[in-house]
């Protein structure tokens, strides 16, 4: 049930426990009220890196080897006529199985470590700030737990784990915020959520919408502005004063405000 | 073939002269506020009309000022009592009007049809119906508060092609006014037919119940 306890691997149990060490190593920590997050934004980076990498090393080897086939056995004649290459059993199953699993030993690796960073990105930091989002043609509306509403402008503490409980009031969008590499759809009828750290105040991110919505989908944009955290607090009690909370109360999804005090991430 | 190219290079060109002349930059609240003197006898001092006849403008998307006043004067938009006014107006007169009333706030609405709010309170913000005969909740783009909507929190440089005005606090009247000339295609401005389309599926009750609803806001 309770699946933010942050001490436990979550590939401990599993046989591929030494790739999802090093996976483990992508993860940058950082340490706040006693809790260690694991933050997966900078090991999807480096993730897509090897993965480039990877292609770029097999691509390019394969492409030679092609090339110097394409010479090696040009036709040296307008009647010659091409013959089979000779290979003892060993060598023609040595040819395929030693390479097989060469380049499959390298997609398991790097699919392992995918799996290993999507585990720590599915532990949602306990210690975090929540807000509900409900998405909609064509806006972002954001609400904190104190009840303070936003739209198209989701203000956060640096240094915390920030959690969206999305849903949507009529079709398909998604959340996407490219600076924190996190993505994910909000949908009519469902809760979905998606969480990330934002590190340092001043800083303001990008928000789009990134599932075709309608025709102003494109202009359908936010931003995340972070602050420190008492300039948060100070924003944040600004505004439950401007917008006189309390008086608005009760305009929450119904199914989200459960799950949230219920205390699941899911 | 010939023509078909010709047309779309003037539509292309149309296109770009209508999204370059909807531009705020280059005016002046100060100039907006002496040439403002012939707008106040039906609009108010400070774009608040005292009659539900006409609108307030008080507080309004400058962009969206701009364009509705050159429509009037384009006849893109039809009004007998508009056309010969803004007839008069420069570019820089309208875009210094549209500084000014920018700059101002629109009053509370005081009567409001209280039995019609809830059911417009419902539709402004989660829209109403299903399918193809949906209507798009308003709040998306008209904003929590009704103030409309330019620039999607700044993450634009230029403001896009589709505006959203600030209609809280708006006569009732005039919003419903407005909804049903969309409806019935009088009134055809729009961008993209988005409102001619969301009016077209919405019935006279809903109609009204918006207006009421958007009368409570305050932008």
């Amino acid at each position: 049930m309770h699946r933010q306890s942050d001490t436990r691997t979550p590939c401990r149990a599993s046989g591929l426990a030494r790739i999802c060490g090093a996976a483990a190593l992508l993860t940058s920590p950082l340490a706040s009220a006693g809790e260690t997050i694991r933050d997966p934004a900078q090991g999807w980076d480096e993730l897509w890196r090897a993965v480039l990498l990877d292609i770029t090393i097999i691509g390019v080897l394969f492409a030679l080897v092609t090339a110097w086939f394409l010479v090696r056995y040009r036709r040296r004649s307008s009647d010659e006529e091409g013959r089979g290459p000779v290979l003892s059993s060993a060598a023609a199953v040595g040819w395929v199985v030693v390479p097989m699993f060469v380049f499959l030993a390298d997609d398991l690796y790097i699919a392992a470590n995918g799996w290993s960073l999507w585990n720590a990105y599915r532990e949602v930091p306990a210690d975090r700030l929540e807000v509900q989002l409900e998405a909609g043609m064509y806006s972002w509306d954001y609400t904190y737990p104190n009840g303070v509403k936003t739209q198209n402008l989701l203000v956060v503490p640096a240094g915390k784990a920030v959690m969206l409980r999305m849903t949507s009031r009529d079709v398909v969008h998604s959340h996407f915020i490219p600076d924190f590499r996190v993505k994910e759809d909000s949908m009519p009828g469902r809760v979905t959520y998606l969480w990330f750290l934002p590190r340092e105040a001043g800083r303001e991110h990008v928000v789009t919408c990134t599932e075709y919505c309608g025709v102003m989908h494109s202009y359908m944009a936010g931003k995340v502005v972070v602050k420190s955290p008492a300039e948060f607090e100070a924003w944040l009690q600004e505004q439950e004063r401007l917008q006189q909370v309390g008086t608005h109360a009760g305009e929450q999804d119904p199914r989200v405000a459960q799950q949230a005090a219920a205390g699941q991430p899911l | 073939m010939k023509n078909k190219v010709l047309s779309a290079m003037v539509l292309v060109l149309g296109l770009s002269v209508t999204a370059g002349m909807a531009d705020a930059r280059g005016s002046s609240v100060e100039s907006g506020r002496e040439k403002a003197a012939v707008c106040m006898g039906c609009h108010g001092q400070d774009g608040n009309s005292p009659a539900d006849l006409w609108p307030k403008i008080a507080g309004q998307v400058p962009e969206y000022f701009i364009k509705q006043l050159l429509d009037f004067k384009a006849g893109r938009r039809v009004n007998d009592q508009m056309a010969p006014l803004v007839e008069m107006l420069s570019e820089q007169d309208i875009r210094d009007l549209a500084a000014f009333f920018a700059t101002q706030r629109a009053s509370a609405v005081e009567e409001v049809a209280d039995r019609k709010v809830a059911h417009g309170e419902r539709i402004y913000l989660k829209g109403a119906g299903r399918g193809p005969a949906a209507v798009t909740a308003c709040v998306g783009c008209h904003g929590q508060r009704g103030e409309g909507s330019r620039n999607w929190s700044n993450v634009y440089v230029t403001p896009p092609a589709v505006l959203a005005p600030a209609i809280g606090s708006q006569h009732p009247s005039y919003i419903a006014a407005q909804l049903r000339a969309y409806k019935a295609r009088t009134r055809k401005n729009d961008v993209g037919e988005v409102m001619r389309t969301i009016a077209s599926r919405m019935s006279d009750e809903e109609i009204e119940a918006v207006a009421a609803y958007v009368a409570t806001l305050r932008p």
